[in-house]
């Protein structure tokens, strides 16, 4: 064994045969049989199903950012909604010339 | 070993499309590299063991994501080592020695057969003194047949690493493993 050849490029058959002996372990049959019972119990995974795990979390996000989006948008309108309807006295008494439109459609929804 | 990996090759396909049969036949022919690598890694028989079939589990798991065109054997020890170094970093190290339980009987004289499991044990202790990678590295090379190009693949390491790895590896088992022929007589 002290003719092992660091520099060598090739192979160490016998260093091979040294270490192959070292580390095999006992009982290669039970070891087998434990790995095809564990394969037997285990689903593959699928393109489909990697996809799902990332994307569940993907379209979560997306339909909270939605929602807020969305409410954000109805609490814009709303708030520009409520800003809009200064009633008739109103515009009746302010500095600027209403648009002959506003005015009427201000009364009519008086009525 | 062309053969080997075209049957290979031919087996994943198989076991890719869900055949356990095929897969089976993979960890039969895999299964005692997938020991003796974790092994190299973690020192201890058991630890290594689950490692292994964790590490097979895993590529069956997988397969789908392995490409036929490579060879099968680098790309299912690379999952086998993750497994390993993972364990190593999930359990504290027990430092027990590599079991060799059942020495191989040679056929050999009762002198040669002291003188191999002299050997063995004194490798297992030299194995133990090197680092992760030197032990990784020369148990791939010289006992599994790796090229030094799959195992810096395998690895993620450049080639020149590789070599200069197994330099040392080798050098620091001459150094530790030389003297036992004088000491036999």
């Amino acid at each position: 064994m002290s003719g092992i050849n660091p520099f060598d490029p090739e192979r160490d058959p016998a260093l091979g045969a040294l270490l192959r002996e070292t580390l095999t372990g006992a009982d290669q049959a039970g070891f087998l049989a434990r790995v095809r019972a564990s394969v037997a119990l285990t689903r593959q995974e699928r393109t489909f199903d990697v996809l799902a795990g990332w994307l569940r979390p993907n379209i979560a996000a997306a339909a909270a950012i939605v929602l807020l989006g969305v409410a954000a948008l109805w609490y814009q309108e709303a708030k520009a909604g409520a800003a809009g309807t200064a009633t008739v006295a109103e515009l009746l008494v302010s500095d600027s010339v209403p648009a002959q439109e506003i005015l009427l459609a201000g009364l009519l929804e008086a009525r | 070993m062309r053969n080997r990996d075209a049957d290979d090759g031919e087996l994943a396909q198989a076991a890719a499309a869900g055949d356990q049969a095929a897969y089976g036949l993979l960890v039969e022919h895999h299964g005692d590299t997938a020991r003796r690598v974790a092994l190299s890694i973690l020192h201890d028989e058991h630890d290594a063991d689950d490692a292994a079939q964790d590490g097979l589990v895993a590529a069956w798991r997988s397969l789908e994501r392995f490409d036929p065109a490579r060879p099968f054997r680098p790309w299912l020890m690379r999952i086998v080592v993750n497994a390993a170094r993972d364990l190593a970093r999930r359990r504290s190290v027990r430092q027990t020695e590599m079991v060799s339980p059942d020495a191989p009987a040679t056929g050999a004289s009762p002198e040669q057969d002291t003188e191999r499991a002299l050997l063995r044990d004194r490798l297992r202790r030299a194995l133990a003194t090197l680092p992760e990678r030197q032990r990784l590295v020369v148990t791939l090379f010289d006992a599994e047949g790796f090229s030094h190009a799959e195992i810096a693949d395998l690895m993620g390491a450049p080639e020149g690493t590789v070599r200069s790895e197994l330099f040392h590896a080798r050098r620091a088992l001459r150094d530790q493993l030389g003297t036992v022929r004088e000491e036999m007589r």
